[in-house]
């Protein structure tokens, strides 16, 4: 059984651009813009849906379209089954009352009646971890409080559709855990999830298929793997577009420095089999190939790259002289190849950064700043953690 | 999308309407006291200043004066409620789909249940006054349901209009002003010139407040004709409302903020 059906679908917003006048006397021109346009998607009953794309893609919009909330200006939503749902952060009903009376005011506007609300309402508190604050002013809340209430409110209202709007990347671990706890339970009772988010790593665990937006229109749907190897390619080939597009800057950026004496032109992520991808197993093979361009012989240049997790925090970052690699010399074009057999990340996103140095390690000629992104998945369920350390057990009696 | 009715929202209208009143006056001294102060103090210094004119013409003028101040008050603050009740919510109006109709219902009706405080305070003075009551004073049920409903339809249009058009709310509270002198509410009608009075009458809060005041005050029913007049204006007022916000309640996300 279908679900969530569009047809055709367009969202139309009027967006004002600056007109005539001045100061108080300016007059604006509105310009109609394309939040949507011919959108066709089918969600199956009981699948799990994500939604990625860059920002002011149409996500959110499209969320919103489903909850009812805008009103098709072109084509068509069919939807079967009670919607709930956390489209943005903060519910932000009433910021002056108490979380007793907003949790009452909110589950109303889901159509819920308070009596309903009243059986349900220790274990929203519970699953929110507000017990003790039951009723403090919504606004001396915690954004975290904020979030983890929000959330509960939606998730208890037992909604067949269930609707998240970048909430799972916010929050803490312990949250989260719950949270993704809370998803499979519901997963379990074929319920039907669309979710947005930026966490990349976090959508492909648990998602059956993803939906790529592209300014309004679907780019590319499929199983998780192609369309986020899709995304990755689109967003890399966009900074690269845009380094390019601006002659003089590209050379030297926030995210990019150096004489350029050696420089890296381009980065490969390959796989197991040697193809480009974004997305790796755990436990698989990954190799980094630095394509660079050397303008002169340099002698003993130093490779390096850094791997951080989606938080900045660097995991590791090696380079051939500490590695004790010597490169003799680099000269015209050539690749250097990392090459990880046993990749010992756990599921996730993962940024990474580029480099080579002078044999000193102290005279930059490139550096790609956390430039390139990609996933790892196939985390199994007793794994922990962000890394798998690499060591094994002796049982001494 | 399945349209869900009204009638499964009523525990959101009165959660509206108690979180509406618990927030209007939290932390204040007197608290929910404030309701009567703002009518009292205002038919004190009506009476100061006109009471000696209308000696002759009106018996126990601060009474008469009261009445016509609860009802000119329960259009006026429940108007200005819900011409904001849209846009003040806009940010749940975003994020969760009910039907939007209930934001203005939930105004409406805070409204008159403030009138109804005012009212019943009335009522202890008015028998403590004139030491009787009447049968007529239950005519005053049927003429707050018709005030209710103007409030309403007045307030469908408003709110509506409100979202995409700042200005209306300045031009409201004007209007509202020009309303107070334009009504009788610290005169009587014979008071108006006859030359207007034809236009001076198709103001629906007229009616209401004369057949309050037969109701109340003189102890008389309202005339068919004033009673009917007022009813098809109401009727009017509430259907073109309605048909405002059903037509433009769907483009209140993109509205201005």
């Amino acid at each position: 059984m279908t679900a969530v059906k569009l047809h055709d679908l367009g969202i139309r917003f009027r967006t004002p651009h600056a007109g005539p006048g001045r100061g108080i006397f300016r007059r604006y021109i509105y310009k109609p813009l394309y939040a949507l346009e011919r959108v066709n998607l089918s969600v199956e009953k009981g699948e799990a849906v994500g939604i990625i794309g860059e920002n002011g893609s149409g996500k959110t919009t499209l969320l919103s379209a489903v909850a009812g909330i805008l009103r098709p200006d072109t084509g068509a939503i069919e939807v079967n089954g009670r919607v709930s749902g956390i489209l943005g952060l903060g519910i932000g009903c009433k910021p002056k009352l108490s979380a007793r009376d907003n949790i009452f005011l909110y589950a109303s506007m889901l159509g819920i009646r308070n009596r309903d609300t009243e059986k349900k309402f220790d274990e929203i508190v519970r699953f929110a971890g507000i017990e003790d604050f039951t009723e403090t002013k919504l606004a001396n809340f915690s954004s975290g409080m904020l979030l983890r209430f929000g959330f509960s409110v939606a998730v208890n209202v037992d909604p067949d559709i269930l609707l998240l709007d970048e909430v799972l990347s916010v929050g803490d671990e312990a949250f989260r855990e719950k949270s993704y706890k809370k998803i499979s339970e519901f997963r379990r009772q074929g319920k039907t999830i669309m979710v947005v988010s930026h966490g990349l790593g976090e959508i492909a665990s648990f998602c059956d298929r993803l939906v790529l937006l592209d300014k309004g229109r679907v780019r590319k749907t499929g199983s998780v793997r192609e369309v986020i190897d899709e995304y990755l390619g689109m967003v890399s080939e966009r900074s690269a577009g845009e380094d390019s597009a601006v002659p003089g800057k590209s050379e030297n950026s926030m995210l990019r420095w150096g004489t350029k004496e050696v420089k890296i032109e381009k980065v490969a992520l390959l796989g197991a089999g040697g193809e480009e991808a974004g997305v790796f197993y755990h436990g698989g093979k990954m190799v980094v190939r630095m394509h660079y361009n050397a303008q002169r012989k340099v002698k003993a240049p130093v490779f390096g790259l850094a791997v951080y997790d989606i938080n900045g925090r660097e995991i590791d970052g090696p380079n051939t002289r500490a590695d004790g690699y010597a490169v003799e010399y680099a000269e015209g074009e050539g690749y250097i190849d990392y090459i990880i057999d046993n990749l010992p990340l756990y599921d996730g996103e993962y940024l990474l950064s580029v480099s080579v140095y002078d044999h000193m390690v102290k005279q930059p000629f490139d550096h790609h700043d956390r430039m390139y992104k990609f996933l790892v998945t196939g985390k199994k369920a007793w794994d922990r953690g962000i890394v798998r350390i690499n060591a094994r057990w002796e049982h001494k009696i | 999308m399945t349209q869900r009715k009204i009638a499964g929202y009523t525990d959101l209208i009165r959660n509206l309407i108690v979180t509406d009143m618990k927030l209007m006056y939290k932390n204040t001294l007197l608290g929910f006291m404030w309701t009567l102060v703002y009518p009292f103090v205002l038919m004190v210094v009506l009476y100061a200043v006109f009471s000696r004119s209308m000696r002759g013409e009106v018996d126990h003028y601060a009474m008469f004066l009261l009445s016509g101040i609860v009802f000119w008050g329960f259009f006026s603050a429940g108007t200005t409620k819900a011409l904001s009740s849209i846009s003040d919510n806009m940010d749940v109006i975003r994020r969760i789909n009910f039907p939007r109709i209930i934001l203005v219902i939930s105004a409406s009706l805070a409204s008159l249940v403030n009138c109804l405080i005012e009212l019943s305070v009335f009522m202890v003075l008015y028998v403590v006054v004139f030491k009787s009551i009447s049968v007529y004073v239950l005519w005053v049920l049927p003429v707050l349901i018709l005030e209710f409903l103007l409030v309403l339809g007045t307030g469908l249009i408003l709110s509506s209009v409100y979202c995409f058009f700042r200005d209306l709310l300045p031009i409201w509270r004007i209007a509202l002003q020009i309303g107070f002198f334009a009504t009788p509410v610290f005169y009587p009608l014979s008071r108006v010139n006859e030359k207007v009075l034809g236009y001076y009458l198709l103001n629906p809060v007229t009616g209401i407040i004369v057949m309050a005041r037969k109701a109340l005050y003189e102890n008389t029913p309202p005339s068919i004709s004033g009673f009917t007049v007022t009813l098809i204006s109401v009727s009017v007022i509430l259907a073109a409302g309605y048909a405002v916000f059903r037509w433009k309640e769907h483009d209140f996300p993109k509205g201005l903020v």
